[in-house]
């Protein structure tokens, strides 16, 4: 593992432009000078890699400096989420199940709310909100709630129910830091995939399956390019589309499922094997299931699969429109190491534009991110009562857990979590965690009395980045003319959904 | 303190409506009274609705030879005009094309060839094929040409703005009125304190919208949400009847955006659809019939990204295709039509489709909208809505006498 101080982190960056470099220099030197800065910086770090700070990781950047920090995370292996993931495997059983297991045990309505087919979305959410909220690999948090999204299936459709669930686990998490083409193959296998896009029933035209005559079907084989690959833009055709769909022909859901299935089976005799080409990739008759093994390699290598997946990545780390530097600087790293996606992270987050805190707090958090920010920043009572209450805000503010109906997932830029109602909801989040309901435990760090102290200690406690003059008044007003008891928690309730507080 | 809606101005600055004095470019009118302003609603039908199968073209010979178990069934079809019918799951829309408020605009939809959904929802909600620079939305792009630049003005029923209201003037996001409310202790200062952070805050994005959305905890405490109409329970119901709400509250909503999901039907399509196409039809006729009087001067346009594939594929269902339908519903609509472009369908038989696959387009969208927004809305000119689109009234579908 390459560690390195602050003192010494502008000597190994890559940057395009001389008068980045510089200001990144000037900027650096000033972090390593002035401690205020450098938490404001580390706040932002934490704001950006993961679900915001929390007492362990305000420790842990500041013990490590920013950069060996993020190095930590690029490599979430060394980090011990043991317990965590004890206690969700105790809580949550049928995310450690393989998918013909959660499949056999909960695919009838039993009359028990517990089991049924609601079950595996259920505790799926609870789990992944426990993990944005505890886990210490928050990076790797953020990257499997990034690339689900990529690879976005509804939790709620046909056998995506259970599909979900591993293709988040199975087929997206051991792969975020890891090589593109393996992610994305292990998604061109999962049910939940292949159902939600209807692969499943992407035949040659006329197989019959269990007594029913199937023929193409372009779904997956459209989303896999536009969505998965190359982007809209990256330069494919209608015919192109219907050559994919013909190479990914009898990929498709195994018609009965033991326990340990994986759910995912190739029937050659369902396979369209005549000659093919998917832009420009000239597939010989008889290719079997090499045909999409074969398409999965040449889509996973094009350069508009480098830039587009860049320029998402950099849309969630930096901003909105990110620059088109670091995009270029991402793009060439990932094409230059075979599609590392701990490479690419890596040049993105060592990056000036990902660690300028002249950004900070400017993108609004969607609702995940705020509501399991608010939940490290005030703490939790109880993890079970949280993961649970939180599940339902999470869907009326618009981003249920593995609820996202289309096939580009919940969207990522500032403006699609901008809306009055999602205020009011964010308003009333930031009211029961500052209250201690919803399973939140909030301690206040406040000993002072005067309004002027507590806005103050609660500034330095939640916003060590920093708040608005109208908040500050706002808030010493409203301290002002409260009795002693309501104080801290009200003031704590309204500086959390203050702007600042709503963005990252 | 309940701000009224002349009180609830938080116009947009550097736009277009800024440099002109608000309104000029509404044609002279008459006062209106109280509950008498013209009001658009687009109601979006994400996925691409298969328009063949919401009105069904059954005089074609070609429909019947494309689609054996995808069709709906010969002789079930709610009869229009002897040669198109509803989808049966539509029974509730046909009493409104019977008395003349429902039109039908068949063969209609967008010039684009893409067959992507979201570069083509983008395409017609920004009113601008092809264009992937723009962003400003046809809606929001009339609220600045009309100087109709109170937030109050328009409202998306969602937790975001559509795309079709995304622009330089302020518009809302009220995804339910019942959760328009505060949790815990209910003060007027708590209340003052959240609206001063907002007011104050230079942050982009949350500033503006949190100050409206404690101003609308009031607001909105004032709207009489009951109504004898029975709305179906789905999302589309309960979002249209938040939204008839409003209208017949006369708060000032004068464009509203409402999006109903999951029309992509790739497989299954004969389960699906008519589920799909009774929720959107029983919505629609509660809406409608829940509105009353302000039906009058409601005009609802129903639309989606594009039609679906002429020829069902192997899976029970069908691809994503091009020419599509919309529908005008409103009491000033001169319905009980399906109206094709030179009253002539394109066509099923494979010489007469498009790209020799899809339903061709004849009635191009953005002469839906700017008739809509000229005979309806009063826009003296529509053409600044319309980007590199000549605005010709001799194009208009004719939606309006």
């Amino acid at each position: 593992m390459r560690l390195r101080s602050n003192r010494t982190q502008g000597a190994g960056r890559r940057i395009g432009a001389w008068p980045l470099l510089l200001s990144g220099l000037l900027f650096l030197s000033h972090v390593a000078c002035d401690p205020t800065i450098g938490r404001i910086q580390q706040d932002h770090v934490l704001n950006r890699m993961g679900y915001g700070p929390d007492p362990w990781s305000r420790a842990r950047i500041q013990e490590l400096g920013v950069n060996a920090y993020i190095e930590e995370q690029l490599h979430p292996e060394t980090l011990d989420d043991s317990a965590l993931e004890a206690q969700i495997a105790a809580l949550y059983p049928v995310t450690t199940m393989p998918f013909g297991q959660s499949r056999t045990t909960f695919h009838e309505y039993t009359g028990n709310p517990e089991i049924g087919p609601g079950t595996p979305i259920r505790d799926a959410t609870r789990a992944k909100i426990l993990r944005a909220v505890k886990s210490k690999k928050q990076l790797e948090q953020v990257l499997v709630d990034f690339w689900f999204n990529h690879f976005n299936v509804d939790g709620l459709n046909e056998e995506a129910r259970w599909g979900f669930l591993t293709l988040e686990r199975d087929a997206i998490r051991p792969h975020v830091l890891g090589r593109f083409e393996d992610m994305l193959r292990a998604t061109t296998q999962n049910p939940g995939m292949l159902d939600y896009l209807d692969n499943a029933v992407n035949f040659r035209t006329g197989y019959v399956h269990l007594g029913i005559p199937y023929g193409i079907n372009e779904n997956y084989a459209r989303e896999f390019l536009e969505l998965h690959t190359v982007g809209v833009d990256g330069g494919y055709t209608q015919e192109d589309v219907r050559e994919a769909a013909r190479a990914f022909t009898a990929w498709t859901i195994t018609t009965f499922f033991q326990p340990t299935s994986t759910g995912f089976q190739y029937l050659n005799q369902g396979h369209d094997q005549g000659p093919k080409n998917v832009m420009g990739l000239a597939l010989a008759a008889n290719g079997g299931q090499n045909d999409g093994r074969d398409v999965v390699a040449y889509a996973a290598a094009l350069p508009q699969t480098a830039y587009f997946l860049s320029e998402k990545l950099c849309r969630r780390f930096i901003a909105d429109d990110p620059p088109a530097a670091v995009v270029q600087a991402a793009a060439t790293t990932y094409l230059s190491t075979g599609g590392d996606l701990r490479e690419v992270m890596r040049t993105i987050l060592r990056s000036a534009d990902f660690l300028t805190i002249a950004d900070r707090n400017t993108r609004v958090k969607r609702p995940f991110v705020y509501a399991a920010s608010l939940a490290r920043a005030v703490g939790v009572a109880d993890d079970a009562n949280l993961a649970w209450a939180m599940s339902e805000p999470l869907q009326i503010m618009g981003e249920g857990l593995y609820r996202a109906g289309p096939p580009t997932g919940h969207p990522d830029v500032s403006a699609a979590w901008t809306g009055e109602g999602t205020v009011i909801a964010r308003i009333n989040l930031a009211w029961r965690a500052a209250h201690g309901e919803a399973g939140f435990g909030p301690s206040f760090q406040v000993t002072g009395t005067t309004p002027a102290e507590i806005v103050d200690q609660l500034q330095r406690q939640f916003l060590r980045n920093g708040i608005e003059p109208s908040t500050r008044a706002a808030l010493e007003s409203l301290v002002a003319g409260l009795p002693p008891a309501a104080r801290v928690p009200q003031a704590a309730a309204t500086l959390l959904a203050s702007p600042d507080f709503l963005m990252h | 303190m309940v701000l009224n809606r002349r009180q609830f101005l938080h116009t947009a600055t550097a736009s277009l409506a800024a440099l002109i004095a608000p309104g000029v470019l509404l044609k002279a009118r008459p006062a209106r009274a109280a509950g008498t302003d013209p009001v658009v609603v687009a109601l979006y039908l994400r996925g691409g609705c298969d328009a063949l199968s919401l009105v069904v073209p059954y005089g074609d010979p070609a429909y019947y030879a494309a689609r054996s178990t995808i069709r709906v069934t010969a002789g079930t079809q709610l009869n229009l005009d002897g040669f198109f019918g509803f989808h049966p799951s539509l029974s509730a829309l046909l009493p409104f094309y019977q008395s003349g408020r429902l039109a039908v605009l068949h063969a209609c939809g967008s010039p684009s060839h893409s067959r992507s959904h979201f570069d083509s929802q983008d395409f017609m909600e920004f009113a601008a094929p092809d264009d992937k620079t723009a962003q400003v939305g046809w809606l929001n792009r009339f609220l600045e040409v009309a100087g109709l630049t109170s937030s109050i003005s328009a409202v998306t029923i969602e937790n975001s703005a559509a795309k079709a209201l995304v622009g330089p003037v302020e518009t809302l996001a009220i995804p339910a009125l019942s959760r328009m409310s505060l949790t815990g202790t209910y003060t007027n200062e708590r209340r003052l304190a959240l609206r001063q952070i907002f007011e104050g805050s230079a942050k982009p994005f949350v500033a503006k919208t949190g100050a409206n959305a404690v101003d609308l905890i009031e607001l909105i405490g004032t709207v009489n949400t009951a109504t004898s109409v029975t709305y179906p329970g789905s999302k589309l119901g309960l979002a249209l009847k938040d939204l008839a709400a409003l209208i017949k509250g006369d708060v000032g909503v004068r464009v509203a955006a409402v999006n109903h999901a999951s029309w992509d039907h790739h497989a299954n399509q004969h389960i699906h659809f008519p589920n799909m196409a009774a929720d959107l039809g029983n919505s629609l006729a509660a809406f409608a019939t829940d509105l009353g009087s302000d039906l009058d001067r409601t005009v609802i346009l129903v639309m989606s990204e594009f039609g679906r594939r002429v020829a069902q594929n192997g899976a029970i269902g069908s691809d994503h295709g091009h020419g599509g339908v919309m529908l005008a519903l409103g009491g000033a609509v001169q319905g009980g039509q399906v109206k094709l472009a030179g009253d002539t369908w394109p066509g099923l038989a494979p010489a007469q489709l498009f790209q020799g696959i899809d339903l061709a387009t004849t009635t191009d969208f953005r002469d839906v909208f700017a008739e809509v927004l000229d005979r309806h809305m009063g826009l003296s000119d529509a053409s600044p809505v319309f980007p590199n689109f000549s605005v010709s009234t001799s194009n208009y579908p004719g939606l309006f006498a």
